[in-house]
């Protein structure tokens, strides 16, 4: 049962204040994955926002045969592929992770408030995501970072359940190496969070 | 008992959440995993990546991303009404039967007028005359492609 889909119903029928509200819904989720698929480029929340508009222009024609969720990601995947190939052809330069030196200035930052503290986390797991190829990072964001379940992860990317898994089980040892010392650190961080006594 | 490459798929799950898993699969895992390290290894990173991205803070929209998102909304309300096909289908209805009717009230008004050189004319119809070339071997294939595709041919004044 889509939970969506009397809201989905009367935006398609022209209602702003339903679109509105699924907008609420979902624009964490999908500023999120723009993020962490394009690695945090400044572009991220431009796609997140073009994703909703294209959506709001579409939805009249949403059929339904998918839940609404899994047809927003698909139309946000969509849309950050096109956008990784027009930078790939216009700039010639690959979204890269951040540099060393942004980790090390964000590192030295968070150590004094947990905002920061947030923010270096996201950067260093954004970075660690953005050295691996983006067909295995796409499947681990969309299963670890946004918590789809394999089955919507198959029907947003068009894929065999059996590719997802695959993809999935490939991608986490890639980052294995590359997320062992933040995995330290974060248990680190959440004893310090903890309030004393 | 399981070979490693069958146990990875049971892995996989486990270590998202080894519920997810039913008993005989979870059973089959087990007996695998008491006996290969190399699996229980691989199920202890697996779980701790996924563990560190669940733990990706979201992202936050500001409120210059709300602002922003609200506008282009807008925008988009604008240009859709004016793309609303429907709309423009009742909007143009009237037009439209007036250019139907015009259609088939033209023709009458085009017929040959009172006193024209072409009532005199010898009257031959579209499929005579096509049916004339058609039926003339000596007719330039082209005359014959044109009388196929056109229908009737040009007539003479009669003068």
């Amino acid at each position: 049962m889509d939970s969506d889909r009397s809201l989905v119903d009367a935006a398609a029928a022209g209602d702003r204040d339903a679109f509105d509200e699924l907008v609420r819904r979902y624009r964490v989720q999908i500023l999120s994955l723009a993020r962490a698929l394009l690695a945090n480029s400044l572009d991220a929340d431009d796609i997140a926002q073009e994703v909703f508009v294209r959506v709001w222009r579409s939805v009249r024609g949403f059929r339904g045969e998918t839940t609404f969720k899994v047809w927003l990601h698909r139309v946000a995947v969509n849309l950050i592929y096109s956008q990784r190939r027009r930078l790939w052809r216009e700039h010639r330069v690959f979204i890269s992770a951040h540099t060393d030196e942004d980790l090390s200035q964000a590192e030295r930052a968070a150590s004094a408030e947990n905002l920061e503290a947030d923010v270096t986390l996201r950067l260093a797991i954004d970075r660690a995501l953005a050295q691996i190829p983006i067909d295995l990072r796409t499947a681990v964001v969309l299963r670890d970072v946004q918590g789809l379940e394999y089955k919507e992860i198959a029907e947003t990317l068009g894929i065999p359940i059996g590719t997802v898994e695959s993809r999935i089980f490939r991608g986490r040892q890639r980052l294995r190496p590359l997320l062992r010392p933040l995995y330290g650190r974060r248990r680190a961080s959440r004893q310090a969070r903890r309030p004393a006594g | 008992m399981l070979s490693c490459e069958e146990a990875a798929r049971s892995l996989l799950y486990a270590a998202d959440d080894v519920t997810l898993l039913d008993a005989a699969a979870r059973a089959a895992l087990n007996d695998h995993m008491s006996h290969c390290a190399e699996c229980r290894r691989e199920l202890r990173d697996q779980a701790a990546v996924a563990t560190v991205l669940r733990t990706r803070p979201p992202d936050v929209p500001s409120l210059e991303f709300s602002a922003a998102l609200r506008a282009r909304l807008d925008d988009t309300n604008g240009w859709l009404s004016l793309a609303d096909w429907r709309r423009w289908t009742v909007r143009l209805l009237p037009a439209a039967c007036i250019l139907v009717l015009a259609a088939f009230v033209a023709p009458s008004h085009t017929s040959v007028r009172p006193g024209s050189a072409l009532r005199d004319a010898p009257v031959i119809s579209g499929s005579e005359a096509s049916e004339a070339i058609l039926w003339d071997f000596g007719a330039p294939p082209d005359a014959v492609v044109e009388a196929m595709l056109t229908g009737p041919q040009p007539q003479g004044t009669g003068q």
